[in-house]
């Protein structure tokens, strides 16, 4: 029997009301057609670049978007639609955000402070026992936790995000961009803590614009382009040079990596205010057609993955 | 012409270093990696190569056929492109006006970056990161820039970005005979763009 | 885009302007009225002394007769100008000493820093009066001792945000591309400070004006032959007693909803301005 997965976007589309200049008003769509699924166990790699959309899909699903943003599309936690109000429920309790930025720190409190927030139940030498613990797998100084986040490095302010929200007993766990910045070693510590994560039974939506770590962990991956998904594929397919793959965007994106061949195709993502009206990749496709510009292509389900073009096969 | 590291120390606190005793040199047309551990002090190093903050100890000097060159106040010939674009432009200028604060560059130059006309015209604000990075790189590709360090200049990119900004960035670096460090975690993009790496932990304890 | 009707008619930034400018053409229309008002139409008349406030005169009279309306307004139009050369002044020398501070750096800046202090530990009425006999009163005693304490809690935040681009990183390239201080201070920090500015310059207003009422209502201000609203006020002090409210009760009123109305279009002004909330 197929299992209902956790965590589901159906068709998600999400805009902003902005003002250009003076009082002229223009809805900006910034994700067009947004779908993915995530299941317990499962790491799900969302891969985009960076103006694709990505961290809005997290915020989204945290229900922090700003006020002048606006939804539609379907977006289902074990089975049920959230409203706004089940998402400030469930956020920090039972889906939590790992941010992208050292700005969600909070500047006044102490490094050790901010991990404990998640750590609810224990008692505070069990606290303090476990941020030790969590602080020494990443290779940070036991001190650490005396930091203000001002003193942090980079790459260290990038565990801490880590450590705070891998600490908590969420069921699904959204990271945004978190892997920029780390070395090797605590980079495939980091990985290695995300696959263990889902190995107990918890759902990771990894958001990022390193294939490189998507394709080290994640059991699926999401390709976003231009405020939709393109291509659900399996990881296995970006193996040999990407011949499994479905989308040419995809194929192109593979065949850029420093590993592969490093080959750039040209052009440059559409800005949300100008996108296409047929198939958002049309105008960089190699094997676009006429009825590729003509409409955005329905998303199918092809050799265990699924699509957005009509000439996959 | 040569980009030399002399003995470079640096720390914020006293007694502790960050940076210790580090050398290196890199010739023109030469395409240098760096790569040390996260916290080492890539980045500070970097901005000491590019004059941003003065090294505690030793120092880095240009260097034309053995000699040492004086440096003036004006442009400096070793430009810096750091990780994130959105904090190296200014977000009250538009994209034209920060494309040409040192002269606006050649119109094959804004092509070759896949710099479309109406980006011009539009705020920082406006257009993605990887859009950014293509203005502050031929921003920095001024005929007077004669070393150039990328620190972590692609990392915040998509792979068909950075192999865009990369090649266009490796062709002029050849043709006009520009030295490049190329700073980052990457081991993957360091061995493809580098005839040179230096591995900076290397002489640490 | 068909889009657009689903949202309302007005949003936040059209009723911002709105209030604003409504706001503004009260401002312009009273301290223009207020400097055609000559004299004569303040003439003393004893046939019509303490009349109550109704439709032959809104305001009432006062003791010798003189329309209560026109005196209010008056005054109101010598306290606002008053008020906007002192915060215009003040504005000023808070650019020149906020962005001087942390480019020139070290004793410069160290220079800034401990007059601010120095001027904001002292209560301010105090050295206002002060100051104000110091240059013998008058409109140039109150513009000169208003604005030496006026200028500190701008210098303040502009200081703050020039000290937060000189750290930036395109400021900092900026010099690497061989710009000058100069340029660097013109070109790029300007364009950042100046809605901190016009903000500065409104929200300095009403702490301007009403301290000229008060200084003057101290006697200190003004000299009692001008028609001030602090000279007003004053005076009237004698009649309250005996049931003569309005004398006082008009022109405090038009004091306190013109200082209102100033602040509530600095916050406008803040708003409209913040790219931030540029949406919506």
């Amino acid at each position: 029997m197929k299992k209902e997965p956790i965590l589901k976007v159906e068709n998600l589309e999400l805009s902003f009301s902005q003002y250009t200049q003076g009082l002229k008003k223009r809805e900006l769509t910034v994700i067009t057609n947004l779908d993915l699924e995530v299941n317990e166990g499962e790491i799900l790699a969302v891969v985009g670049s960076s103006g694709s959309g990505k961290s809005l899909l997290a915020h989204a699903v945290m229900g922090i978007l700003p006020y002048n943003a606006r939804t539609r599309g379907k977006i289902q936690y074990q089975g049920r639609e959230l409203s706004q109000t089940d998402k400030e429920r469930l956020r920090g309790d039972e889906i939590v955000l790992i941010p992208q930025s050292v700005n969600y720190l909070d500047p006044l409190l102490k490094v050790g402070q901010q991990i404990a927030i998640s750590l609810k139940n224990e008692t505070r030498e069990q606290q303090e026992e476990i941020i030790d613990h969590i602080l020494g797998r990443y290779g940070l100084d036991p001190s650490v936790k005396n930091y203000y986040p001002f003193q942090l490095s980079g790459g260290m302010a990038r565990k801490v995000l880590l450590a705070t929200a891998l600490t908590s007993s969420a069921k699904v766990i959204i990271a945004d961009e978190p892997t920029p910045g780390l070395d090797e070693a605590s980079l495939q510590e980091v990985l290695k803590d995300f696959r263990e994560i889902a190995d107990s039974g918890k759902a990771i939506l990894m958001i990022t614009h390193d294939i490189h770590a998507a394709l080290e962990i994640a059991d699926k991956i999401a390709i976003f382009y231009a405020g939709a998904t393109l291509e659900l594929a399996n990881t296995e397919d970006f193996a040999r040079g990407g011949e499994e793959l479905r989308h040419p965007y995809t194929k192109a994106l593979c065949r850029a990596l420093p590993g592969e061949s490093f080959e750039a195709i040209k052009g440059t993502q559409p800005l949300s205010s100008e996108l296409p009206e047929g198939c958002l990749f049309s105008d960089r496709c190699p094997i676009c057609t006429e009825e590729c510009r003509r409409a955005r292509p329905q998303y199918r389900s092809i050799r265990g993955g699924k699509v957005r073009c009509i000439h996959a096969a | 012409m040569r980009l030399r590291a002399n003995q470079i120390t640096f720390g914020y606190k006293r007694g502790s270093t960050v940076l210790e005793d580090v050398n290196f040199t890199v010739d023109e047309g030469e395409v240098l990696g760096l790569t040390a551990p996260s916290g080492y002090g890539k980045s500070t190093l970097a901005k000491i190569l590019a004059g941003f903050v003065k090294p505690l100890q030793g120092e880095v000097c240009l260097e034309a056929d053995g000699k040492k060159l004086e440096r003036g106040k004006g442009y400096n010939p070793v430009q810096l492109i750091f990780q994130h674009p959105e904090k190296a432009v200014n977000p009250k200028w538009k994209m034209s006006r920060v494309l040409s604060e040192v002269g606006m560059p050649p119109g094959e130059l804004i092509e070759a970056a896949g710099i479309k006309k109406e980006w011009m015209s539009r705020w920082p604000a406006e257009l993605s990161g990887g859009e950014l990075q293509r203005f502050c790189v031929i921003r920095a590709l001024n005929p007077k820039t004669r070393f150039l360090i990328a620190d972590e200049m692609t990392t915040m990119l998509d792979a068909i970005t950075q192999a865009q900004i990369w090649k266009l960035v490796l062709s002029y670096a050849e043709e006009h005979q520009m030295g490049v460090v190329v700073i980052s975690h990457d081991k993957e993009l360091v061995k493809r763009l580098c005839t040179r790496v230096v591995d900076l932990a290397a002489g640490m304890p | 885009m068909k889009r657009e009707k689903h949202f309302t008619a007005l949003g936040i930034r059209e009723k911002t302007m709105l209030s604003t400018a409504v706001f503004l053409a009260v401002f312009i229309l009273v301290m223009t009225f207020g400097i055609f008002i000559t004299e004569d139409q303040l003439m003393v008349d004893l046939e019509q002394t303490f009349i109550q406030p109704g439709s032959g005169h809104l305001f009432g009279t006062d003791w010798v007769g003189r329309d209560m309306l026109l005196r209010t307004l008056k005054g109101l139009s010598i306290s606002m100008r008053i008020g906007l050369l002192s915060s215009l002044i003040s504005a000023a020398a808070a650019a020149l000493l906020g962005i001087m501070g942390p480019v020139f750096g070290g004793i410069v800046d160290k220079a800034v820093s401990w007059l601010i202090d120095f001027v904001l530990a002292v209560p301010h009425t105090i050295i206002i009066i002060l100051i104000s006999l110091a240059c013998g009163g008058g409109f140039k005693g109150i513009v000169v001792g208003i604005t030496c304490t006026h200028w500190t809690s701008l210098t303040r935040v502009i200081r703050a945000e020039v000290l937060q681009i000189l750290n930036a990183e395109y400021t900092q390239l900026s010099r690497q591309f061989g710009k000058s201080r100069w340029y660097i201070a013109r070109e790029h920090m300007f364009p950042h400070i100046i809605p901190q500015l016009v903000v500065g310059v409104v929200l300095v207003f009403p702490h301007a004006i009403l301290h000229e009422a008060s200084i003057t209502f101290l006697g200190f201000g003004l000299p009692a032959h001008e028609p001030a609203i602090g000279v007003i006020l004053s005076e009237s002090m004698k009649y309250l007693t005996s049931g003569k409210w309005w004398l006082a009760f008009f022109p405090g009123l038009c004091l306190v909803l013109i200082s209102l109305m100033v602040d509530r279009i600095g916050k406008n002004l803040e708003k409209l301005l913040d790219s931030s909330s540029a949406h919506n």
